[in-house]
Order: structure tokens, then C-alpha cells, then sequence
């Protein structure tokens, strides 16, 4: 026995060999087969190329979705017309394509935390007292977004053609970014020109104006109080516009009401007492309509509110009277302010009336009413000129010309408080540049160089398809060997 | 003897002790005494002799177990579906009847921005999917009715809500008393946020979307659905150009005064009834807010306007004096008409109000002498005092317009009132027109800052929606799970089958030994 296992070791030996090396062929074979297959399949349909770039936003508020100036952001501004017109521009392509052929090819993609919906949906239950309460994801805004440009407009585009566009998109974006959601100044004065108008509406313009810079300035202050420009805070224009306010202007308005300045001094007192006329019509109108709202009020049956205790609750029965009756006294309280409002209207009319009767600011066959008959009176108790004295010439003369003399100096005044004013508002508007540019740059608002993806026979794409193909064709191929080895062995012990 | 018997006096046989390795097999129960013994030593031998063999069986079944999950994964591949959570991102704004805004809060559950319930259908509606898939380039085509079928919708309950429930929930299992009053007081609110799922189950295999095309049409249908609400809520009127209508030269100075306060005020009021947060906007181009250019707006009507209005109506400065006695006397005449009309309304809500009999309601108490009567108000009384008190709002303001004629025509009457001269006349209108100008330029402004708001995210950001997640897992990882089975499967029936493999040889011998021993027994 031992004789004939000994000469049948090396024809096993053959056999084994033989068997390995089929395997190995036919392996190789399936490998081959599937690896063509695969290259057929994707040189077939390869996809498009594209380019991608990132996007991080760092700067403040950008976690909150919030833009520099406070108000939501919205990336979908690289799909614009504008973003992408200079975007074409940039990359020397404006003739060749237009914003409407590459906007469809453009994805703006967020970085989400994973799982967002589950995040979302998941509940810790309150009898759960294992559970971590962990907040959730909430309202998430993300601050990374992929941009991507797929070349399906232009197949025979370059690629340095291709990663020019979708940087100069980039870039434009930026600029677009930087320009619109930031806080912006207009360095024009306004609507009004100062010369056409009388001293007292040129003071009202000035002020309107440089109460909006003030209050802009203050709501920045509130927003950014460290912020600093050359040594200067926000709060530092609005103090400066605030004294230019409270003190020049002041004066101004004080000399100018107090000696009866004006260019037409005859017009201005019809417009008082044209105001003070049109303000008491609506005062007694608010009146009137204050009494009937009073009278409702009274009669107004306004009912207790009960509470029936039950086994488990509390019962309220209530008809809302308590809502509509605190509608009401809400309703008589605003008509009421707005009466106190339009009273101290009429008396700063009538003040000004009483100025100009008391300076003898008026030509003396100037028609000049008694403000009294309006029922109000002179506060400080000023008289008007006694009547029956006639001035002389060189009196009249000598009034004249020292009134000359006051207006030109507050003409002066007012030239200089505007100038002033207008130094402030120009330092604040180089702040204004200065702080966007502090809040949105390049390194809160980072691009990274754009990259260009071509797919290519190394690409994991293509494994992955390969893995798909060839895999099952090597997994039968090995079957089949197997299947063989079995037989053969199965005769070899047929055999012994 | 009957099959019973056998098998009792078969279990009465007590086995040899030193044969305990051995397994007593009844083989055919129809043959007398035919018990097989089978030797699992001798088993296992057979078994390790075909070991060569059989670990090349192991191996096929183990492969074949392996690859059987993949190629089921293969044909049962179950379609991949998107999700993306839903924020809804706007103010809820309530107006009283005049269209006033009464209040103005940042949305919290799902209520519509003006206040109604929002319809979340309206996602998959034909106009937002058709505008979803309008030039959108599909590998296949998808109609709308299996994009609708696809598209899911969760909405998500409040924590209080669902904090409500379970307690609720908890209390019924516990059978306690209150149970059912608790579950009926439970009123169930959903935040501002929902999840939208998409699943790829656009017919037949092979003519699905890709993963990426999956997502692109999910992110449509979203962005598609915010500018159906944006364009369905935002209130982005622009205010009328009252201004253009002025012709200086051919209509009377008094005339266009008129036109030109009531444009003003007009204006004002317009942008007085946009809601704070939009007034208090900083235009990025010009730094300024809506409340500015209210304020610039005030100080035309002050300087310019009531200036010249001043002036002229004091002087009555027209050019054809009978022709404005005329217009201002019928204008007159229908601001009364319309005084009288609001009169009788308050006079009519006034006797219905002293007749109106409120709710009588009887409280009875648990004791008898508790018991008591009262009258409450109800919705329909306190509906008209908030009528009549809005109408005294009006006549105040009718009458205010009254005495405003009334002045203009006691003006124009009065024996001074002459004609102006043509150099005055020049001047005023030179005045008029500045006047109209300056109105106009601020009427820009304000236009252009409307439309600077109107296109910003006030406007264009309703629901604002995640990118849509989901992604289809590897092919090796969906199925690892069922490979590791399938493989472990394979390891087991081929070890079976090279047991039996042995135990049939062990039989093949067996049966090759009973002659053998028959003979040696003979």
C-alpha cells in the first residue's frame, strides 16, 4: 500500500498544481472581462466635468443666517444676473455664454449636520429621565456651502476656462456680498435746496436730516459698540450730531424766532396761522370724538368673569368684556395723546405768531391777528408794538439795517452749522467703509481656489462601477473553479 | 404484536455500559429487530477522510452565501429617499378692518403669514411641481402625479404637545379618572419646521433618477414652494403715483395744492402701514430707513407744501374763482351726504345696543344658596361697540373735512379775494412745481427703497429648507448583514452535508457487514 501512495504523490502533485493554475486563469479571465466591461460602460456615459469651489462664511452673525447689516442672507444671489454677469466678465467669456445658459449648471449646496430630518423629528420623552435632553439642531444655518459648475453647457470648453468662470462667479459674489448686505451711506444732502426756503424751514430741513444720521448712527452704536475708527465709535457721530442739534441749532432757532428772521416774514406768519387754524379744526374734531368714546365707555357693560370650581378645574365664563373694554380705553387713551400732541402744536405756533407780532418783525401795514383769538396767549406775555406810536424813517432805517445785519450773520450760522454737520456725516461715512470692510473680507468671507474634476478611469466613480461589474463575474468565475477542484477531488477519492 | 408494544419493550432495553458512544437508530420499524447501531467515532472518521473534499465544499457554500445577497440586493434594492427640513421663516401680520397692522410676530407653528392656517398640500401641488420640473433636465421623465406620490410630508408636533400626549397617554394606562377629560382638552400645535421626504420610485428599475438628480428635483419642489408663498403672501404693493396726475398748468393752483396734500398724505399713510421691521430697514445704498423717508416726506408737507397751501388758500389765489366755489360746494355737499349716512349708522348701533339682551347665564353652585344669575357680553355686542367706536372714528374725520371746505369757501367769498397778478402768479407756480418736484423725488426714494426691501429676504425667503440629505449605501455595506448570514448558512449546510456524507458511508458499511455476520453467525 505504502509503495503505490508513494507514486501517486507526485501525479496529486500535478493535478493540484494544474487546478491552482486554472483558477488563477480563470480568475484573471473574469478579472479582464469585468474590468472591459466597465471601462465600455463608462466611457459610454462618463458625466459631464465640472469644477467645484468652497465657501465659508466666518463673519458676525453668519451662524444666525444673518448678514453683517442684520438682515437674512441668501446665497441664491450667485445665481443672479448680476453675480454671474460679472462672473463671465471676469473670465473673459461675457460674449460666449449668457447668465441664463450657466444658471441651471450651478449648485449651491449647504453643509448640514448628518441626519438632519431624523435630528429633528427625534422626541426625548419627558418620563425618559435617562435621557441627555440635548437640544436639538433646531434652526440650522449653515456657514459652508460647495459650489459647484457642471459643464453641461459646453462640452468643448477648457478646463482653465471652466475654474476661471466659477472663480470669478466667486469673486463677484463677494463683491455683490459686500455691497448689499452691508451698511451703505448717502453722501447727498437731500431733496431740498436750502436756499429756496425761509430761515425757520431751512433749520426744520437741517434737523430732519441730521436726526436720521444721528438715530442710524445710535442703532449701529447699539449693534457694535466696541467698534472703533481712527479713535472714534459710533457714539461718538451721534454725540457730535446730537450737541450740533441741541446747541447751534438751538441757538439758531432761538435767534432767529426771538428777533422775528425771515425772509418773508408776511408768509410765514400766514402759514402759522394757517397751521394753528387747521390744527384746531382737527383738535375739536379729536374732541368731539373724545367725548362719544367717553360716553361709551360709561355705559359700556363690562361683566364679572366667573370661575366655576369643578372636580378637576377651574370653569371661567366670560363674554371677553374685558378685551373689547380695554380696547376702548386703548382707543380714547391714543385720541386723547393725539389731542395733547396737536395742543402743543398750536402753542408753538402761537409762540412763534406772538415772536413775530413782539419784534416787530412785520411791515406796519401788516395785517397781524391776535393769536389770543385762537384761543391761546403770548407765554411770555410779550406785547405787540403800541399801537399809535409811528416810527420815524431813521428809526425804520436803523431797523432795517441792523436786521440786514442779523440775517446775514444767521445765514453765516446756518452755512457753518450745515458745514459742521456735513464734516460729521462724511467722517461717518468713511467709518460706515471702514466697518464693512472689517466685517466682510477675505477672511470671513473665504473662496477657495476652484478645482476642476474630469472624470477618468482612476476616478472612484469608475472603481466603484468596476467593483459593481466585475465583482460578480470573478465571484462565478471562482464558483465554477471551485465546482471543478470539487469534481476532480471527488474523483481522486473515486479513485482510492 | 403491535407497533406499540414494540417500541415499549425497545425502551425497556438497557443499554451495555461501556457503549454509551454509540447511538441506538431504529432504521426500519417494519423489520423485526432491525436496530442499526451507528458508530460516531467511526463517523467522524469518515468525516476527517473527507475533509479535502468537503473544505472545498465549505468553500462554495460559503462563497455562494456570500454572493446570494448581493445579487438579491441587486434586483430588491430598495429606493433611496431625500429628505430636507422645512423652516417656515416670516411674520404672521394681523389687521384690524381697515387693514391697519394690529399686530406683527415671527411665525411659530404653522400659520400662514396672514394668519390663516397654512395649507402644507399646497407642496405638491401641479403649479409648484410644474414649476419644480420647468427646464429641469431629468435622465428620465417624472410626471406629476408620481412626483406627488413620492413626496411625503411629517409635520412635528410641539413638545408641549407631545409632552401632552404622553402624559395623557400614560394616564389612560393607568385607567385614572381624568384620563379622558385631559385627552379631550389636549389642543395638538406643530412647530415652524417640517420634513419633505422624496423617494426614488419613479417606476421600473433602470428608469430611476440618479441620487444627485433626486435631490436637485427635492431642492426644486422646495424652492418652488417658497416663491408660491412669496408670491401668494408677500404684500409687495408699491404706492400709487398720486404725483403724476398733478398738471400745474391746466389745473388751478388750489386744485393741485389739493391733489398734492392728499398725494402726500396718501403716501404717508402707506408706508405707515408697513410693519415696523420693514420701516426700521437700512437701504444698503443710501443708509436710509422707511421712518426716514417718512420723516423727509413730513418735512416737504411742513416746508413746501402747507407752505405754499398756507399762502394760497389764505389769499385765495385761483385762477377761476367760480369754477373752484363750484367744485368745493359739491365736494362739500358729498361730505355731508356721507356724515349724515355715518349719523344714522351710529344711531341705528345705538338703539341696537339699548335694546341688545346679553347672555343670561345661571351659575348653580354646589351648595343651593350659591346659586346665582348673571349676563355676560357676547361676541356680537362687543362686535358693534367696536363698530360704533370705529365710526365715530370716521364722522370725526368727516367733519374735519367739512370744516376744511367750509374755510376754503368762506375764503374764496370773502370780499378781499381778488385776482393775482401774472408776475405772483408766475412765482406761486414756480413754488407749486418746486413743491411737486421735491414731493416727487422723495416719492422715488421711497420707491426704490420698497423695491430694494421687496427683493431682499424679507420678501423672497418664506420657507427656507436644508439641503436634501440621503444618500444610497454601498452595495457591500447595505448588504453586509445578510452576507455574514448568508455566509455562515453556507458554512452550516455544507458541514451538514459532510455529515451526512459520513454517516452514509457509515451506513454503506453497515450494510456491507450484516451478510458478513450472518455468514460468520451460520
Amino acid at each position: 500500500m505504502k509503495k503505490v501512495s508513494l507514486k501517486k504523490i507526485p501525479i496529486k502533485k500535478n493535478i493540484n498544481l494544474g487546478l491552482l493554475l486554472t483558477t488563477i486563469l480563470v480568475l484573471a479571465l473574469c478579472v479582464v472581462i469585468g474590468l472591459i466591461l466597465s471601462a465600455a460602460r463608462f466611457s459610454r456615459n462618463p458625466g459631464p466635468t465640472y469644477a467645484s469651489a468652497t465657501l465659508e462664511l466666518t463673519f458676525n452673525g453668519a451662524a444666525a443666517g444673518t448678514s453683517p447689516n442684520g438682515v437674512e442672507f441668501d446665497l441664491r444671489v450667485l445665481e443672479s444676473d448680476e453675480v454671474l454677469s460679472a462672473g463671465l466678465k471676469a473670465a473673459s467669456l461675457e460674449g460666449a455664454y449668457t447668465p441664463e445658459q450657466i444658471r441651471p449648471c450651478l449648485t449651491v449646496r449647504g453643509v448640514y449636520p448628518d441626519s438632519m430630518a431624523q435630528q429633528v423629528l427625534h422626541y426625548e420623552s419627558l418620563l425618559d429621565f435617562s435621557s441627555s435632553r440635548e437640544l436639538s439642531v433646531g434652526n440650522y444655518h449653515p456657514t459652508t456651502f460647495h459650489v459647484t459648475l457642471t459643464n453641461d453647457f459646453d462640452e468643448s470648453i477648457a478646463r482653465n476656462q471652466l475654474t476661471a468662470l466659477l472663480n470669478g462667479i466667486m469673486e463677484a459674489c463677494r463683491r455683490y456680498f459686500t455691497r448689499v448686505y452691508s451698511y451703505g451711506l448717502d453722501p447727498d444732502s437731500g431733496v431740498f435746496d436750502l436756499d429756496k426756503y425761509d430761515y425757520p424751514q431751512q433749520l426744520d430741513i437741517i434737523e430732519s436730516r441730521f436726526n436720521a444720521v444721528s438715530g442710524y448712527a445710535r442703532t449701529l452704536y447699539k449693534k457694535d459698540p466696541a467698534f472703533l475708527f481712527r479713535g472714534s465709535s459710533f457714539n461718538d457721530v451721534d454725540v457730535r450730531l446730537s450737541m450740533l442739534l441741541e446747541s447751534s441749532l438751538t441757538r439758531l432757532t432761538a435767534s432767529l424766532t426771538l428777533n422775528g428772521l425771515s425772509k418773508n416774514t408776511e408768509r410765514l406768519l400766514t402759514q402759522y396761522q394757517f397751521q394753528v387754524h387747521d390744527l384746531s379744526i382737527r383738535r375739536d374734531m379729536l374732541n368731539q370724538e373724545l367725548d362719544k368714546l367717553d360716553e361709551m365707555i360709561t355705559s359700556y357693560e363690562k361683566h364679572e368673569i366667573i370661575y366655576l370650581p369643578t372636580s378637576e378645574a377651574l370653569t371661567k365664563i366670560d363674554g371677553n368684556s374685558s378685551a373689547t373694554y380695554d380696547t376702548l380705553v386703548n382707543k380714547r387713551k391714543s385720541i386723547s395723546d393725539s389731542i395733547t400732541e396737536l395742543n402743543t402744536r398750536i402753542t408753538n405756533y402761537s409762540l412763534r405768531i406772538a415772536d413775530l407780532n413782539s419784534t416787530g418783525a412785520l411791515p406796519p401795514n401788516a395785517a397781524v391777528p391776535n393769536p389770543a383769538e385762537d384761543g391761546t396767549a403770548d407765554a411770555e406775555g410779550n406785547e405787540a408794538p403800541a399801537a399809535g406810536h409811528t416810527p420815524t424813517a431813521k428809526e425804520i432805517e436803523e431797523a432795517e439795517r441792523k436786521r440786514e445785519a442779523q440775517r446775514a450773520a444767521l445765514e453765516e450760522d446756518i452755512r457753518t452749522l450745515v458745514a459742521e454737520g456735513e464734516a460729521v456725516i462724511s467722517d461717518f461715512g468713511e467709518m460706515l467703509q471702514s466697518y464693512n470692510e472689517q466685517q466682510i473680507n477675505e477672511s470671513t468671507f473665504v473662496i477657495s481656489e476652484a478645482s476642476y474634476r474630469r472624470p477618468r478611469l482612476m476616478s472612484k466613480s469608475f472603481i466603484m462601477q468596476a467593483v459593481e461589474t466585475t465583482g460578480p463575474i470573478v465571484a462565478l468565475g471562482f464558483m465554477v473553479c471551485v465546482i471543478l477542484i470539487i469534481i476532480r477531488k471527488k474523483k481522486e477519492e473515486s479513485g482510492e | 404484536m403491535d407497533k406499540n408494544e414494540r417500541n415499549d419493550r425497545r425502551e425497556d432495553l438497557i443499554l451495555p455500559e461501556n457503549r454509551d458512544s454509540r447511538i441506538q437508530v431504529v432504521v426500519n420499524q417494519q423489520q423485526d429487530d432491525s436496530a442499526m447501531e451507528i458508530d460516531l467515532v467511526r463517523v467522524f472518521r469518515n468525516m476527517k477522510r473527507k475533509l479535502r473534499l468537503y473544505a472545498w465544499v465549505m468553500l462554495l457554500f460559503f462563497v455562494i452565501g456570500l454572493c446570494a445577497p448581493l445579487l438579491l440586493y441587486q434586483f430588491n434594492r430598495k429606493p433611496l429617499t431625500v429628505s430636507s427640513v422645512v423652516t417656515l421663516d416670516y411674520n404672521v401680520v394681523e389687521r384690524n378692518s381697515d387693514g391697519e397692522i394690529v399686530s406683527s410676530e415671527r411665525v411659530r407653528n404653522l400659520t400662514a403669514p396672514n394668519g390663516n392656517s397654512l395649507d402644507l398640500n399646497r407642496i405638491t401641488a401641479s403649479n409648484v411641481l410644474q414649476a419644480a420640473l420647468d427646464g429641469l433636465e431629468l435622465s428620465h421623465p417624472v410626471s406629476l402625479t408620481q412626483l406627488r406620490d413620492n413626496i411625503r410630508i411629517e409635520r412635528i408636533l410641539s413638545k408641549d404637545s407631545r409632552r401632552q400626549q404622553e402624559i395623557a397617554s400614560s394616564m389612560i394606562q393607568s385607567k385614572n379618572s381624568g384620563a379622558y377629560s385631559q385627552v379631550q382638552s389636549i389642543s395638538l400645535t406643530y412647530t415652524n419646521q417640517f420634513v419633505v421626504s422624496l423617494t426614488n420610485g419613479f417606476g421600473s428599475k433602470g428608469s430611476e433618477l440618479t441620487d444627485a438628480e433626486l435631490r436637485l428635483v427635492l431642492d426644486r419642489v422646495l424652492s418652488a414652494y417658497n416663491d408660491y408663498l412669496a408670491d401668494t403672501y408677500a404684500d409687495i404693493r408699491l404706492p400709487d403715483d398720486e404725483f403724476s396726475s398733478i398738471d400745474i398748468e391746466k389745473q388751478d393752483v388750489l386744485e393741485s395744492l389739493d391733489l398734492l396734500r392728499s398725494a402726500v398724505q396718501d403716501l404717508y399713510d402707506f408706508c405707515a402701514a408697513r410693519s415696523s421691521s420693514i420701516r426700521s430697514y437700512h437701504s444698503w445704498n443710501t443708509g436710509a430707513t422707511l421712518n426716514d423717508l417718512m420723516r423727509e416726506l413730513q418735512t416737504a408737507r411742513s416746508v413746501n407744501v402747507d407752505y405754499l397751501y398756507a399762502y394760497v388758500s389764505s389769499n385765495s389765489i385761483v385762477r377761476d374763482r367760480d369754477s373752484m366755489i363750484t367744485s368745493y360746494r359739491y365736494q362739500m355737499r358729498r361730505a355731508q351726504t356721507t356724515l349724515d349716512a355715518l349719523n344714522e349708522n351710529v344711531a341705528t348701533i345705538r338703539d341696537i345696543l339699548s335694546n341688545y339682551q346679553n347672555d343670561q347665564i345661571f351659575v348653580a353652585g354646589q351648595e343651593e344658596d350659591a346659586a346665582r344669575s348673571i349676563s355676560t357680553t357676547t361676541d356680537y355686542y362687543n362686535r358693534l361697540i367696536m363698530e360704533q367706536a370705529n365710526t365715530y372714528d370716521r364722522i370725526a374725520r368727516q367733519e374735519e373735512l367739512i370744516a376744511d371746505l367750509q374755510y376754503k369757501l368762506d375764503m374764496l367769498n370773502t370780499a378781499e379775494a381778488e385776482s393775482i397778478g401774472a408776475e405772483e402768479r408766475e412765482a406761486i407756480l414756480e413754488e407749486l412745481s418746486e413743491a411737486l418736484r421735491v414731493c416727487k423725488a422723495i416719492y422715488a426714494k421711497i420707491l426704490a427703497q420698497l423695491e430694494e426691501i421687496y427683493t431682499s429676504s424679507f420678501f423672497s425667503d418664506y420657507a427656507d429648507h436644508t439641503a436634501p440629505q440621503g444618500q444610497t449605501a454601498g452595495f457591500l455595506s447595505a448588504a453586509a448583514k445578510k452576507m455574514v448570514i448568508g455566509g455562515a448558512a453556507g458554512l452550516v449546510i455544507a458541514c451538514g452535508l459532510w455529515f451526512l456524507s459520513a454517516l452514509a458511508l457509515e451506513f454503506r458499511s453497515k450494510e456491507q457487514e450484516e451478510p458478513r455476520k450472518e455468514t460468520a453467525k451460520q
